[in-house]
């Protein structure tokens, strides 16, 4: 139901409540002024009837007829002569007062009083004056008609004037409705102007407000959504770089092993021999073997350094741990003076080989890149690396020296590095503090679970 | 003279090592061989005094060319050969059951008196990574070899030097059986399974110290 209708039919219903009262109240007036006038008729009547019944009671109904015609009517009553068998010797003529009108029975009804009867006896006829409101009723009835005709009018014209009023201050509602529409839509440049009526303007203005800053949280929505898409295509990016590097360092590692290694080998196993051989027959041919023997051992231990940096053999070959194992002890052996701690915790001893080599090889990256920050950057003597495996991968690196307010940006390059590793296999990564001031290094790994990109590891590596 | 097969790869590098090899007059190569596979077909059929094989070959590979040829005769010695100088590699290789471990960067200066040694029974360990090793389990566990006996520690070193059961007992004047029950007891509490295990052991911890000879 339109707040339009509701509005009409409340008027209705009050200007019908006061018609009504206002109906009754003429009712009440007619009936009390009808009631009054035939009463003092009656009155009259009845007096000037006693007193001619006096004069005329003897004689009987002759005279009292003739008197009775020359009376003529009397007001709001009947006069009825009647023999004393009940017929009617006279009757006064009805009323010649708006002969063509009557008022509605129901109308009578309402405001006539109760009918009444005086009887007068004559000897030999009696006479009758019945109240007859007919005809009283009917300036009643004209003056009723002219009030109800007044109140139509006036209900039909509050009517048609509460319409416009309505749907004038409703107007502006509709306005706000197509907008609201509009936006559902999904145009959310949509704004109202100034509208009409203190309510609307209210709501316009709020509407407007409300709009503007769906709109702006739209737009700050899809800015995310856009940024997170570029965010996964960087990090995806980054992963099939990293991958790449990986691949390209494997490969290379194992192109240099296989190849110059071999030729180094023979190289200076051929020097060896030779010079041997000319040791005594030709100082100087041995003299010249040796050297050939001694730039192989440079291009040898050139080649190792490359190979260790590249990819440890020992994490393709014998797993994660073999290669933490292998970490520490190149450490030790480059640093002396520090100390570099590698424990196993959990289920590792028992088969560390069983690593997926996408997590093998982002957990060694972890550590390397963490153990090198350490050593370079932090100033600590001790170095912990704790390898922990149960149903996922925790890798603890742990410095005691001057912690993370004094890490260079190429530390923190470094960070993020290890970060988006660890993220690309659904890892994650925290950088903190240990208790001793340096800093923790802790990565936690999936074992299980699918893995996003292939790691690309040849299935019988050599070693 | 002590027959030798040589397991490489690559022919280049089988000629150099024979070249080395054959100087001296007390070693002879009997066969060579290209792969894992054919380093362990060409062992029975050889059943040469050394095996002397680089890790990194095509199909099986030396590790498990390794654990094969000990598969079938665990007294076999062998000295495997591979560029990487870390501390897994030997390691693994002497779990496998090798007798020597050496980097091809060494191995030409020192490789005739390793397969010398090892045709004698001792372990060869490169002595760099013998110490790097040693360097490595100083930062672990406590020393194992101090949960010794004092008699314990005496078969302990013997043996890791090379010597038998046999020649043990007559220098500590026991008899075989009893030498047995403490090598049992040895082994038990270093957690080693074999000769070559308990020589790294003792070379980690100073027991003993491993002296190539570079001069052949």
């Amino acid at each position: 139901m339109t707040l339009r209708s509701q509005i009409t039919a409340a008027l209705v219903l009050i200007i019908t409540l006061l018609a009504a009262g206002l109906a009754w109240q003429q009712v009440r007036s007619i009936r009390g002024s009808l009631a009054e006038q035939i009463e003092t008729a009656g009155h009259i009547a009845s007096q000037v009837m006693s007193g001619v019944n006096e004069i005329y009671k003897e004689e009987g109904s002759r005279p009292m007829k003739m008197f009775l015609s020359r009376l003529g009517r009397l007001r709001a009553h009947d006069v009825i002569l009647m023999d004393l068998h009940g017929s009617v010797i006279y009757r006064a003529p009805a009323s010649q007062y708006k002969t063509d009108q009557r008022a509605p029975d129901w109308f009578v009804e309402m405001v006539a009083p109760e009918q009444s009867v005086r009887a007068f006896s004559l000897s030999n006829a009696q006479l009758l004056l019945r109240t007859d409101a007919r005809r009283a009723t009917l300036e009643g009835w004209a003056e009723f008609k002219i009030l109800m005709t007044g109140i139509a009018m006036g209900f039909v014209l509050i009517n048609l004037f509460a319409y416009w009023l309505v749907g004038r201050a409703m107007a502006p509602f509709n306005r706000v409705t197509s907008a609201m529409l509009a936006v559902e839509k999904g145009d959310y440049g949509t704004r109202l102007p100034a509208l009409p009526g203190a309510e609307a303007n209210a709501i316009g203005a709020a509407f407007n407000t409300m709009v503007s800053s769906v709109h702006d949280s739209m737009a700050a929505r899809e800015a995310a959504a856009v940024a997170n898409a570029e965010l996964a295509r960087n990090r995806q990016l980054t992963q099939e770089i990293q991958q790449g590097i990986e691949h390209e360092q494997r490969s290379l590692a194992q192109e240099l092993h296989d190849e110059l290694g071999q030729h180094v080998t023979a190289i200076k196993s051929l020097g060896v021999s030779i010079s041997r051989r000319c040791n005594n027959a030709n100082p100087e041919m041995a003299k010249a073997a040796q050297l050939i023997v001694e730039s192989a051992d440079r291009i040898h231990a050139a080649m190792r350094q490359m190979l260790t940096r590249l990819r440890p053999a020992s994490l393709d070959q014998f797993g994660l741990v073999d290669a933490l194992n292998d970490l520490v002890s190149d450490w030790s052996i480059k640093q002396p003076e520090k100390r570099f701690v590698f424990e196993l915790g959990g289920s590792a001893g028992q088969d560390p080989g069983k690593l997926p080599p996408l997590v093998a090889t982002t957990a060694y990256r972890i550590a390397q890149e963490s153990v090198t920050n350490a050593v370079r950057h932090s100033g600590a003597s001790r170095i912990d690396i704790r390898l922990q495996l149960d149903d996922q991968l925790n890798l603890q690196v742990e410095d005691n020296g001057a912690g993370l307010k004094n890490a260079s940006s190429g530390t923190r390059f470094g960070l993020t590095g290890m970060m988006e590793r660890a993220v690309a296999i659904d890892g994650t990564l925290d950088v903190g503090s240990s208790d001793n001031g340096g800093v923790l290094v802790t990565a936690v790994l999936p074992i299980t679970g699918k893995l996003k990109i292939d790691s690309g590891i040849t299935k019988n590596p050599k070693i | 003279m002590i027959r030798v097969l040589l397991a490489d790869d690559h022919a280049l590098v089988r000629t150099g090592f024979r070249l080395l090899l054959e100087e001296p007059d007390d070693i002879e190569v009997v066969a060579e061989a290209e792969s894992g596979e054919q380093a362990y077909e060409l062992y029975s059929e050889h059943q040469p005094d050394v095996v002397m094989i680089d890790l990194s070959m095509p199909g099986i590979g030396g590790v498990e060319a390794i654990k094969k040829i000990i598969h079938r005769d665990k007294h076999a010695r062998i000295l495997a050969l591979s560029v990487h100088e870390d501390i897994s590699h030997p390691r693994r290789v002497l779990q496998a059951g090798a007798m020597g471990y050496l980097t091809k960067r060494q191995a030409p200066e020192v490789l005739i008196d390793a397969i010398r040694k090892i045709a004698n029974g001792t372990t060869v360990i490169d002595p760099e990574l013998a110490q790097r090793m040693a360097v490595a389990n100083s930062n672990g566990d406590a020393n194992p070899i101090e949960s010794l006996s004092e008699r314990e520690f005496e078969v302990f070193e013997k043996l890791a030097l090379g010597n038998s059961v046999n020649s043990i007992a007559e220098v500590l004047s026991l008899s075989p059986s009893t030498v047995g029950t403490h090598l049992y007891k040895v082994k038990q509490k270093l957690k080693v399974t074999n000769m070559a295990e308990l020589t790294l052991l003792a070379v980690r911890h100073g027991v003993i110290d491993l002296d190539l000879d570079t001069h052949g």
